[in-house]
């Protein structure tokens, strides 16, 4: 990349597309006025120029911050702050917007008002202004809701920064909200805080029903008592304007009114718009346009909140394509040049078999709908074993039914993707719900010993990168391979690098050499298990696999010897494979007081909450492995650089405080539950079952609470 | 005449398979029991088309019935209890050149594999699928299958099944996109091997039910079909078996009839009086799920490669 | 209508000296005589001054090459339109205008093609469309009918079509029409077998490159210690074995050849003169100018074809080596060897076509050798040649064209067996057509004989030359031939008479309408015979003399009865041709003798095809007769037969009533094809007789049984009888039970189906065993052949229900 030789002087200077910007950094304690940092472009190409231009906004922004310092001095409370910024905002409506650094923004509704649409094109726009995103919906568990119901929350949450963002973050800034009574589901999951903008539509407040009016103006004490800060806004009186039934349209009005809150690109926004729309036609891509600029104008005159959130300078986002973790499950199945994947509806796996079904003839694959979960893996099976590796697709209820397939796989040493997209359980458990609970039945739920490799993906882009690793470890190691990914994933959309795939991420040509008739089936290799399969149509090569118990032959043997060194084999294939693995890499200090263990979809929100304890100088660390079987190597040595060690998981897990629970009792997170038996070390565990992710906050109090204790055992 | 025997360099290395080369393992079933019989039929048929052995997949579920592959010379597939079907789909799916043989059993199919029988009926695809009914769980000793007759006693219901047996048949026959149904008796090697033969040859799912003896365990059933012949009836007609009359003296009771005609098919199959013998329902131009699923194998890397940038076109920003 | 003028004759009666001298040629009474004058017709032919006025089979509409199959290569520009619109118009009431006016489009249409190639047919139709719309000048609602309907029948022609007007290189237009509908779908599937053969190798290869390629790439690479899995993969036993050296050499040999093949837009080579610079424009055509085209054309081929034997090669070896059945031990010698006389009939028709495009004279004269040599040489290569009728192709210089005996081209080309000949004509282009076709569909050498009717301008045609032409066929000048060896190897399977008027007469026969002096109707039927066509050329003009009007003498006779007259009887007559003249009136023009040599030549010729052709050939004519005797003795032979069956009928089912275990027998026997040996259940009677008489003593089935006549026991099925025991393979089972109760004495045969290895090797009591376990009831263990064995009279009871 030309511009940025390090012997050159770029003090202040970053670069976007060709353009030079000049950047100041914000002290932390200033960064909820300021941001992270103030930028502007120097609408410049040339380095030289840059270099003279930078030094007048680096001057302005100096004495910016040095004004708010002085005005700081006097710490305010975060409602007063909101207040008052709310108040200088009314001073400079519609002039300068004020520069921030990230904010939370939700848009919630009754089901089928398009709330999600309006949150996922902000994201969108704001993906293409080069801002960190990550979008996750807010999903009833039924279908079609009735209206104005309080579990009936449907809606979506954009989290959009100056920086790479990573997960869905704490509570929201900012809240447009079509009723009332859907903000309770919000506010009882913890997602607003005091000072949090509710901008809420007015229309029940002179409803033809009493009950309702009744129940609007109580919701209004409740949420000033929360400590909200709440405008009443005529929503529906301004669409009705343009449009007969606003609840068709409405959520374009309220695009409109957050993209000019947020200083975002009207044009990008109305491309969006068109997009959405071009199956319907331009008459109707006309009116959400219309509403759109309508929302515009009325924020515009109406609403004195006014930012601007600067694009992040991060090299994850000058090449990116914005996906759900699901959609990069398929991509990564594609990129993998896997030849088939079979599957069986389930939520919230199906999406993905969903994209598939669109797009996978890009790369001549094909999707199967079998008439079962079992028919799934079976099929799946089916074209592995004749050389074309597959893939199934599928989420906790179905993996139950898959464990027999598995079971055979692993015996059989048949090459299988399986991606399992982890939902609530037991048993139906929470279909539309975040949780880690299949770690354990993914490592050990088949007949006898069942030894295959489980990897975790921790981010959205590794749903897609990981696909293609475990095809290539499958068929390296002649084994099943399972990816665990999760709700939260499935459903988090977030701008992530687009791959950069040449031929070698797919397999070769089918094998149909003639096979050596010296070389046994299963000729396994005494030190790594490893042996190489052949495949349907290799002269010489003919053999009748079996899930009984066989030799080298893969003829039916019961006998002592035969038995035992197909265990062996079969085992040895996970300690070649873990040899082969890089340990992994500690987020912070390599040793010190605590240490966070998570895998999975936590990875965010951990580091995250991480980051913010050692900027406030605690000493704390954490580490994600991503194999979970075998595990990475050197754990165990990590782990003894610190003085406490403790797993962070979205499943189940005794509290150790609970009645009856105590070291005798206590049942451990699942990954903690393996740790323990893997390093013999006395590893804690924090785990709960909420149902939706981890917020870095939360994990923050939980790290205090445990340095405290750590200090209190002093 | 000149030119035209310039082919015949790609032929001059072509291998000629005997019996020998499809036959596997020493076969391990009983004495007496009907298996040994259809599986040499399975080696005729290979031999009669000359399928290449390392081509040819012979794919099974659990039971007496699966043990079939291990006593094939050619690649086999002995996996799971009920289960055949999916995997011998999952393999023609994205081999269309591989030559396919499912053995199960009235256990398998029609009891633990029941759903996949259904579906595997609907998708079609060109397998030759063979059901060994000996109406009873041999493997595990004696329990009562779904076919096993009402007055016939087993280790489950030892004062015989208590629900009439279902009739393999007419459920097959009631798929939709069902393409070819017979059923034959193991112990006439005319009609079996014609039949086995042309269920081979059928571009489809050909499903053959064969009515099997078990000696061990209830030896009655096939006995009285023997002893009485006039409990079967032999259906023959141009596009279905044709035997001579040395066979037809065998089954004094026989009828032509048209396997195209699937009406026909179905009051033949739903009559339990007499047990029908040949080819019930034979449509070669139903649709094949494996004409579908083989889409794109062509593709070269480059092209998958092109492919792929348009995906990830598609969320590009 | 024309008219006989009475006038008196201006000559004397003895004038038919003057003609007969005339006739045999006499210097003087030809200057005594008068050569016809102005533009005089045979009289058949009068009707056809003005072509303008008469609709004939050109202008052609040539279908796009990507037609579909059944639309024909070429339709008449007439049908084709009244065709298109009697679909979307078929009533008569509908479209009424534009039918009306149809003729008018299509004279326009005709008249607007002045050059002799084809041209684009929806621009040249559109503008006769517009035409005609100003020239009948509607009023609104008329003209848009009109305007809709010629919109309609502007969708009949399709995008890519041509119009073709007669003319002098319309053969070689036609030609290279079909050569590309035949073409460029060939060329189309040889890209496709190319491509497909190039992915077959290239995977080949890249499953090579795998077996070294990295272990990890993409996200793997960067979590996986790639070298150490690489060192982990390569230490297995590998069982897929490795390409050998000289495989991957083969391969990638191969798959350079068709990586580096480009098909170059050339479809057909001319060879010879082509004067017509529009072909040389052409890029589908390259002309190759020579003085010896034959030689050249093979010459050419054998370049070309060394070209695509390379290609050939490359894709036979990939089909090979796609199913690894390439073996050096064959394969290398052959594709050592290998040109395009191993082509497939398929590969060799992708080999570029090459034309020969020569003179009749050069074909006759300097030409000849290297003429009959390429029609020899198997190679495919195309002759076409221009025939000019009334000439003779081997006239030397300052002979006349009745000098000498015709030089037959077609003659010699059948003569040469293995070539596709025809003899075709520019004016009936379906058979043209048929003739390439052929041609192109063959892999042999054809020729091909075109008359195009006169065409220079010395020959100052009097008719339209496509009229000429047609006459040409008419009177025999130039019978109509097809004869395709790869139909068979006789005369009746390979030639094709198709196109011949009147072909079963020696001359065609057609009645002409005049009015006699007194202004009556009358008809009489004329011959069209070789001699009026020759009537047509100025330049023979010389071969005819004027009989004055009125004049009449019994020595004068028309040509075709003069032909048939006996020779003493000729020796007077003086033969004559029906004409008209300019003002309409029939004359009589006497014929010379040297004319009718050539008449009774070209008749001669065309007895000789019609006897190839199977028209009045008297072999045929007897073989029909000869067969329907065999038909009469093949009904009475196979009435024998069918007694005969139905009496044996009868013997095997009285013998099948002889008792139980004879019924047994007769089953098996009648599902065995064994009914020869029904006779030899005689002596087999006697223990069934036995069996029988335990039941009832005065049984008359066994006198019965044994009252039949037996026919003589055939020496090779001595042994059967009911005591041997025998085994009926065909109806084994293969259950396995009989072997298990005896390896030695049952064991499989080919089939895997039991045979009765050795009855010996074990006791009768293991023998009905057998047959009691046998689920196919086909073991038979007739009587024991140990008669000490213990316990027999129990075991043969329990044997005779199997015997």
């Amino acid at each position: 990349m030309s511009g940025t030789h390090f012997s050159e002087d770029t003090r202040y200077l970053f670069k976007r597309d060709r353009t030079w910007w000049v950047k100041v950094a914000v002290p932390r304690k200033l960064r909820d006025k300021l941001g992270y940092d103030l930028r502007r472009s120097l609408h410049t190409h040339d380095l030289e120029k840059a270099r003279e231009a930078r030094w007048e906004a680096v001057d302005e922004f100096r004495d910016r911050i040095d004004k708010v310092k002085a005005a700081h001095a006097s710490s305010a409370s975060g409602a007063a702050a909101v207040a008052t910024s709310a108040d200088d905002d009314k001073v400079r409506s519609s002039s300068e917007p004020r520069q921030i650094g990230e904010h939370i923004v939700e848009i919630v509704s009754d089901s089928g008002e398009g709330a999600q649409k309006c949150g996922q094109i902000l994201g969108l726009v704001s993906g293409k202004m080069g801002n960190g995103v990550w979008t996750v919906e807010i999903i009833p568990a039924e279908i079609q809701p009735p209206a104005r119901e309080r579990q009936g929350a449907s809606g979506i949450r954009v989290r959009l920064g100056s920086k790479y963002i990573t997960n869905m973050g704490d509570q929201a800034d900012l809240v447009v909200a079509f009723n009332e009574q859907v903000l309770y589901s919000r506010i009882a999951n913890g997602a607003y805080k005091k000072g949090t903008v509710v901008l809420l539509e007015n229309m029940w407040a002179d409803d033809a029903d009493e009950k309702i009016r009744e129940q609007y103006q109580a919701a209004l004490q409740d949420f000033y008592a929360q400590g909200l800060v709440v405008h009443e806004l005529p929503i529906q009186q301004e669409c009705l304007k343009l449009v007969k039934d606003p609840r068709k349209g409405k959520n374009m009005f309220v695009l409109g009114m957050i993209c000019h809150i947020y200083n975002r690109d009207a044009d990008k926004a109305k491309e969006e718009i068109a997009k959405t729309f071009r199956k319907k036609g331009d008459k109707v891509i006309g009116i959400n346009h219309e509403l759109f600029d309508a929302g515009y104008a009325f924020a515009r005159d109406n609403i004195e909140y006014h930012f601007d959130i600067p694009p992040a300078d991060d090299k994850r986002l000058e090449k990116a394509i914005v996906v759900n973790g699901n959609q990069a499950a398929g991509l990564g199945v594609m990129a993998a040049g896997i030849e088939l994947v079979a599957m069986y509806p389930i939520t919230p796996a199906t999406s993905a078999s969903h994209y598939l079904a669109e797009e996978f003839k890009l790369t001549g694959g094909f999707v199967h709908q079998a008439e079962d979960e079992i028919a799934a893996i079976g099929f799946a099976i089916g074209a592995s074993y004749a050389g074309q590796t597959a893939c199934t697709i599928t989420s906790g209820p179905g993996m139950a039914l898959k464990t027999e397939m598995t079971g055979l796989a692993v015996m059989a040493e048949i090459p299988l993707v399986i991606i399992d997209v982890q939902r609530g359980g037991p048993s139906t458990g929470l279909p539309t719900k975040i949780e880690q609970g299949d770690l354990l039945s993914s490592l050990y739920g088949a007949q006898g010993d069942a030894p295959k490799v489980v990897i975790a993906a921790a981010t959205i882009e590794e749903c897609l990168l990981f696909v293609s690793m475990a095809r290539k470890i499958a068929e390296s190691f002649r084994t099943p391979v399972i990816i665990l990914t999760d709700a939260n994933l499935a459903t988090g959309v977030q701008p992530i690098p687009r791959p950069d795939v040449t031929e070698d991420w797919f397999p070769p040509p089918l094998d149909q050499s003639a096979w050596d008739k010296d070389v046994a089936a299963y000729d396994w290799d005494e030190n790594t298990g490893l042996s190489q399969r052949p495949i349907p149509g290799m002269q010489g090569g003919e053999y009748i696999l079996t899930g009984l118990a066989h030799n080298r032959q893969s003829k039916i043997a019961y006998d002592t010897a035969s038995n035992q060194e197909g265990m062996n084999m079969r085992s040895r294939k996970l300690a070649a494979l873990s040899a082969t693995l890089k340990p992994p890499e500690v987020h912070g200090d390599p040793t010190g007081d605590l240490l966070i263990v998570g895998w999975g979809s936590t990875l965010g929100a951990i580091e995250e909450a991480v980051d913010v304890a050692r900027a406030e100088g605690k000493s704390v660390s954490s580490v994600h492995p991503r194999f979970l079987s075998p595990l990475e190597p050197g754990l165990e040595d990590i782990f003894r650089g610190f003085k406490k060690v403790m797993t962070v998981e979205l499943n189940y897990s005794d509290d150790p405080d609970a009645p009856m629970i105590n070291k005798d009792t206590r049942r451990y997170a699942q990954l903690a539950h393996l740790l323990r038996a893997h390093t013999l070390m006395d590893i804690d565990c924090w785990s709960a079952v909420p149902g939706h992710p981890l917020s870095p906050q939360r994990i923050g109090k939980i790290i205090d609470a445990h340095l405290d204790k750590l200090e209190g055992a002093k | 005449m000149f030119g035209l025997k310039g082919d015949w360099s790609l032929e001059v290395k072509d291998r000629y398979f005997t019996l020998e080369d499809y036959c596997g393992a020493e076969p391990r079933w009983c004495t007496g029991c009907g298996d040994h019989g259809i599986l040499a039929a399975v080696h005729r048929v290979c031999r009669d088309s000359q399928v290449k052995p390392e081509k040819t997949v012979a794919v099974s579920g659990i039971g007496c019935s699966s043990r079939l592959p291990h006593y094939m010379k050619t690649y086999g597939f002995h996996g799971l209890h009920g289960r055949a079907l999916p995997v011998a789909c999952g393999i023609k799916s994205r081999r269309p050149d591989l030559d396919i043989w499912v053995a199960t059993g009235d256990g398998d199919c029609f009891s633990i594999g029941a759903a996949h029988w259904v579906h595997a009926m609907r998708y079609n695809m060109d397998l030759t699928m063979l059901v060994f009914d000996n109406g009873i769980y041999g493997l595990t000793k004696k329990q009562t299958s779904p076919t096993t007759p009402v007055d016939v006693p087993t280790n489950t219901h030892p004062s015989g099944s208590l629900l009439p047996p279902l009739n393999p048949l007419t459920v097959t026959l009631g798929v939709t996109n069902v393409s070819f149904v017979a059923q034959i008796v193991d112990w006439n090697a005319q009609i079996r091997h014609q039949v086995i033969q042309m269920a081979h040859e059928h571009k489809g799912t050909g499903f053959v039910r064969i009515i099997q003896r078990c000696p061990v365990y209830v030896e009655a059933i096939g006995k009285t079909l023997q002893e009485e012949p006039a409990r079967m009836q032999l259906l023959t007609h141009e596009k279905g078996v044709q035997v001579d009359d040395s066979v037809k003296k065998l089954f004094p009771n026989h009828a032509e009839h048209d396997p195209t005609d699937l009406a026909a098919a179905l009051t033949i199959a739903a009559d339990t009086s007499v047990l029908p013998l040949g080819i019930l329902y034979r449509n070669p131009d139903a649709p094949r799920y494996d004409d579908i699923s083989a889409a794109g194998l062509e593709m070269s890397a480059a092209e998958r490669l092109a492919g792929m940038n348009q995906a990830l076109d598609h969320f590009a920003i | 209508m024309s008219t006989v003028t009475d006038r008196s004759p201006e000559v004397g009666a003895d004038y038919i000296d003057t003609l007969r001298r005339f006739h045999y040629g006499e210097p003087a009474a030809a200057q005594a005589t008068r050569r016809p004058e102005g533009a005089v017709l045979p009289a058949l032919l009068n009707p056809y001054r003005d072509a303008a006025t008469i609709r004939y089979r050109y202008p052609l509409y040539l279908a796009p090459y990507d037609a579909p199959d059944e639309a024909p290569l070429a339709t008449p520009l007439a049908q084709h339109l009244a065709q298109s619109i009697a679909t979307f118009a078929p009533g008569d009431d509908e479209a009424r205008i534009l039918k009306d006016n149809l003729p008018w489009l299509e004279r326009h249409l005709r008249n607007a093609l002045t050059a002799p190639d084809p041209v684009a047919a929806p621009a040249s139709f559109e503008a006769a469309a517009a035409a005609l719309e100003e020239h009948l000048d509607l009023g609104q609602s008329n003209r848009d009918t009109l305007r809709s309907d010629l919109e309609s029948l502007r969708a009949a022609i399709a995008e890519g079509s041509e119009f073709l007007g007669y003319g002098p290189d319309a053969p070689l237009h036609l030609l290279l029409h079909a050569i590309r509908r035949h073409g460029l779908p060939r060329r189309e599937a040889l890209r496709k077998r190319i491509a497909d053969s190039k992915r077959v190798l290239e995977s080949l290869l890249k499953v090579e490159a795998a077996r070294s390629g990295p272990a990890a790439s993409g996200a793997a690479a960067e979590r996986l210690d790639a070298s150490l899995l690489s060192s982990m993969l390569d230490k297995r036993a590998h069982g897929s074995v490795a390409m050998s050296a000289a495989r991957r050499a083969r391969i990638e040999q191969a798959l350079g050849v068709l990586q580096a093949w480009d098909d170059d837009p050339v479809l057909v080579r001319f060879i010879g003169k082509v004067t017509n610079p529009w072909f040389g424009r052409e890029d589908t055509v390259d002309v190759i100018d020579s003085t010896d085209p034959c030689a050249a054309a093979g010459e050419t081929f054998e370049r070309d074809a060394l070209r695509f034997a390379g290609l050939f090669a490359a894709l036979r070896t990939a089909a090979l080596e796609k199913e690894d059945s390439y073996d050096p031990a064959v394969h290398d010698s052959w594709f050592a060897g290998f040109d395009w006389q191993s082509f497939s009939a398929d590969e060799l028709r992708h080999v570029t076509p090459v034309v020969a495009i020569v003179s009749a004279d050069h074909l006759a004269g300097d030409g000849l050798p290297s003429f009959s040599r390429l029609l020899g040489s198997r190679r495919p290569v195309h002759i076409v040649s221009w025939i000019r009728a009334y000439d003779n192709p081997a006239v030397q210089p300052g002979e006349g064209p009745f000098d000498a005996y015709r030089f037959e081209l077609a003659y010699f080309g059948v003569g040469h067996r293995q070539a596709i000949v025809a003899q075709t004509s520019a004016a009936s282009h379906d058979d043209m057509l048929a003739g390439f076709e052929c041609a192109l569909d063959s892999n042999r050498t054809s020729l091909h004989l075109i008359n195009r009717g006169t065409q220079t301008k010395s020959e100052q045609p009097i008719l339209d030359p496509w009229f000429v032409a047609s006459a040409a066929v008419e009177s025999r000048a130039h019978p109509l031939l097809l004869v395709n060896p790869d139909a068979g190897d006789y005369a009746a399977e390979r030639v094709s008479f198709a196109g011949n008027p009147q072909a079963d007469k020696d001359w065609p026969v057609e009645s002409l309408e005049y009015e006699d002096p007194d202004g009556e109707r009358k008809e009489m039927s004329l011959a069209f015979t070789f001699a009026d066509y020759a009537l047509l050329m100025p330049a023979l003009h010389e071969h005819f003399r004027m009989v004055p009007k009125g004049y009449e003498s019994d020595d004068l006779v028309p040509v075709a009865n003069y032909l048939d007259s006996d020779s003493e009887a000729a020796e007077r007559l003086v033969p004559f041709v029906w004409a008209i003249d300019e003002d309409g009136s029939l004359v009589r023009l006497a014929v010379s003798r040297a004319l009718i040599f050539a008449c009774r030549d070209r008749l001669n010729y065309w007895h000789t095809l019609q006897e190839l052709a199977g028209v009045h050939n008297f072999y045929v004519e007897e073989a029909v007769e000869r067969v329907l005797e065999d038909a009469r003795a093949a009904a009475e032979a196979e009435r024998e037969e069918l007694l005969k069956a139905h009496a044996e009928e009868l013997d095997s089912a009285r013998s099948a009533a002889a008792g139980e275990a004879m019924g047994q027998l007769v089953d098996v026997l009648m599902g065995a094809d064994l009914s020869s040996m029904i006779g030899d259940s005689a002596p087999a009677t006697m223990p069934a007789a036995e069996t029988t008489d335990a039941v009832a003593d005065d049984e008359p089935v066994v006198d019965e049984a044994e009252a039949e006549p037996e026919p003589e026991p055939e020496p090779e099925d001595e042994e059967l009888s009911f005591d041997e025991p025998w085994l009926d393979t065909a109806a084994c089972t293969t259950c396995d039970d009989c072997i298990s109760i005896n390896k030695m004495m049952f064991a499989y045969n080919a089939d895997k189906q039991a045979i009765l290895k050795d009855p010996r090797a074990g006791t009768y009591a293991e023998l009905v065993e057998a047959a009691e376990t046998c689920p196919a009831k086909c073991i038979h263990p007739g009587k024991p052949l140990d008669p000490n064995e213990p316990g027999l009279d129990e075991l043969m009871a329990r044997a005779a229900p199997f015997n």
